[in-house]
């Protein structure tokens, strides 16, 4: 069921396809390749970050937050404000993350006492309270003007490129690790039946802070490195309620609790914003809002549970070619 | 020293006492019942026991401690597990992963996954579902959901297990089935709190039963004892039978 109990692993095959992928990715930049796929491919690294951070709280463990943009906006202007005051760039992400990390914990510890829908609409309020009060702290975050950052650094795209690569790979082996784990099991028994867990030794709010700081670190890092690639941020932008739909979104359409799911969602995604986006501004949400509803209609568990259904209906009609064939051979 | 000791448990639901003035000892391995007919207050009492309802007055002290207000999962590590009388199994686990939960979070917290999936193993062979280990736990018949309730609180390795009514809805031969894991269990050291409205089961299995009536203590005693006593006879019968 979820491959801890009967230690399915990824076949080895399988794993060498993937060092192969990545060793082809970090490639990418040094053979002279168009500057746009740099672009491109920042943007899927970051959203795969994202949306499989997502997936750590409201995927294994359940729990809907709408407040995620919270995560990133604070990373996103640690990085822009330190940067600003002279700060090495990189150095400014660990700071974005701990911030991050403190503030999922400081909203997590009441909120985690809600349950079902009370935790989402808690969660709701808070992000957009942050996005406010970001905007009217002018002095600080330059308010609705945005922060402008330094550009001495030059326009080059590889760095970022990297960075979010390298983010994107220690995401997925972090969601790796937690799908296979003891932690793993505990979110997803909170998600099936938190009652349930809690009698059977499971500390769910102590687990459900665990995955909301996890989560939390995550967006925090991928803000900080937005603002890195893009020089300029701004309250609603970086603390928008669009971006937490966006990395919920992304998860839900791939499948949630699951390692691939939000990485396929991602990848949907930035395709469908790349294609939409300049010809249609607006054609994008519209997409994403078809696809959320024929998704939580016909398949709850995204576009790797419709892979999943049609990987066993082609099995079931091999099998069944295969039963066929002898009886097949009886009637001659 | 009593295992569990509840001393004037009491808890109002408005002006009506669902429980007054409870007190009883459960003894170091012994399979203790309590039952009472529809509406006498049993899963009340049951609720204040595991701490999912505060009392209004009075406590539970479980080896001396004050156990009543503690979180289940605190309550877990310190060797008291409960089961639900509504069964809730994790659907979409597998039966061994349900009991790997369990294996995991319980007393000792096992962190190795090869001898945690091993330990899990040999309790679903202990409860006799050792066959279904692969299977969901929704395609289990609801006889099986309730082993599984017991196997996964006992995967915990309580020292005290607290059972909310276990054979409810089972036929004759889930039921026995289910006593005498009761008494496995038992013998493997454990103090068993047994809660049930099923008057067979608990008169086959307890040491000691506590009869509750209107949410007050009306009798105690052996099986026999209980079920000679008029005041239990009045309770569940009316007045025509008590004489």
């Amino acid at each position: 069921m979820i491959g801890l109990a009967s230690a399915e692993n990824t076949p080895r095959p399988v794993t060498l396809l993937l060092i192969l992928v990545i060793i082809a990715l970090v490639s990418l930049p040094f053979v002279g390749v168009n500057p746009y796929i740099l672009h491109l491919g920042f943007l899927t690294f970051l959203y795969v970050s994202l949306s499989s951070a997502w997936n750590i709280l409201g995927g294994f463990a359940g729990q809907v937050s709408f407040g995620y943009s919270a995560f990133f906006g604070l990373g996103a202007y640690a990085t822009g404000i330190l940067w600003n005051a002279g700060v090495n760039p990189y150095l400014t992400l660990p700071v974005g993350a701990l911030l991050a990390l403190a503030f999922s914990l400081l909203v997590g510890y009441p909120c985690f006492r809600l349950s079902g829908p009370y935790f989402a609409i808690a969660t709701i309020g808070i992000g957009e309270a942050m996005r406010v009060i970001m905007l009217n702290l002018g002095d600080i975050t330059g308010g609705a003007s945005g922060l402008t950052m330094p550009t001495t650094g030059g326009f080059s795209k590889t760095p970022s490129y990297l960075s979010a690569l390298l983010l994107m790979i220690a995401v997925l082996l972090l969601v790796n690790y937690i799908r296979n784990s003891r932690i793993g099991l505990a979110l997803l028994a909170i998600k099936e039946d938190q009652d349930a867990a809690e009698a059977l030794g499971v500390p769910t709010i102590r687990y459900k802070l665990l995955a909301h700081g996890l989560g939390a670190i995550i967006v925090g890092i991928a803000g900080g490195l937005y603002a890195q690639y893009m020089f300029y941020i701004e309250p609603n932008n970086v603390f928008g309620f669009n971006l937490s739909i966006s990395l919920l979104l992304m998860p839900v359409i791939g499948g949630l609790a699951t390692l691939w799911g939000p990485v396929l969602g991602a990848i949907v995604f930035v395709v469908i914003q790349d294609t939409l986006m300049a010809s249609f501004p607006h054609l994008h949400l519209l997409t994403y809002g078809l696809l959320l509803v024929v998704i939580v209609l016909f398949e709850p568990d995204g576009l790797m549970g419709l892979f999943g259904r049609l990987a066993r209906f082609l099995r079931s009609r091999y099998a069944e070619g295969q039963a066929r064939a002898p009886s097949g051979e009886q009637s001659l | 020293m009593a295992v569990l000791e509840a001393r004037k448990l009491t808890k109002y639901f408005g002006g009506l006492a669902a429980v007054k003035d409870v007190d009883f000892q459960v003894h170091e391995n012994e399979i203790f019942g309590i039952i009472g007919p529809n509406g006498a207050g049993k899963t009340t009492l049951f609720n204040l026991i595991t701490g999912a309802l505060t009392p209004s007055s009075g406590e539970v002290l479980y080896r001396g401690r004050r156990i009543s207000g503690l979180r289940p999962s605190r309550t877990v590590k310190m060797g008291v597990c409960r089961t639900h009388q509504v069964v809730k199994p994790f659907h979409k686990m597998t039966v061994l992963e349900n009991v790997l939960v369990g294996v995991y979070f319980g007393l000792s917290g096992l962190r190795s996954p090869a001898r945690a999936r091993a330990r899990a193993m040999e309790i679903l062979e202990f409860v006799g579902l050792g066959e279904r280990a692969d299977a969901p736990a929704s395609s289990l018949t609801i006889g099986n959901q309730k082993l599984l309730e017991i196997a996964r609180a006992w995967a915990t390795q309580p020292e005290l297990l607290l059972l909310d009514e276990v054979c409810g809805g089972l036929t004759p031969t889930e039921t026995a089935r289910t006593l005498e894991l009761m008494r496995k269990i038992r013998d493997r050291g454990v103090t068993i709190l047994y809660i049930e409205h099923n008057m067979r089961a608990v008169m086959g299995v307890c040491d000691r039963i506590m009869v509750l009536n209107y949410g007050q203590k009306i009798a105690e005693g052996t099986a026999e004892e209980v079920s000679t006593d008029p005041a239990v006879i009045e309770a569940y019968l009316g007045k025509t039978f008590s004489a």
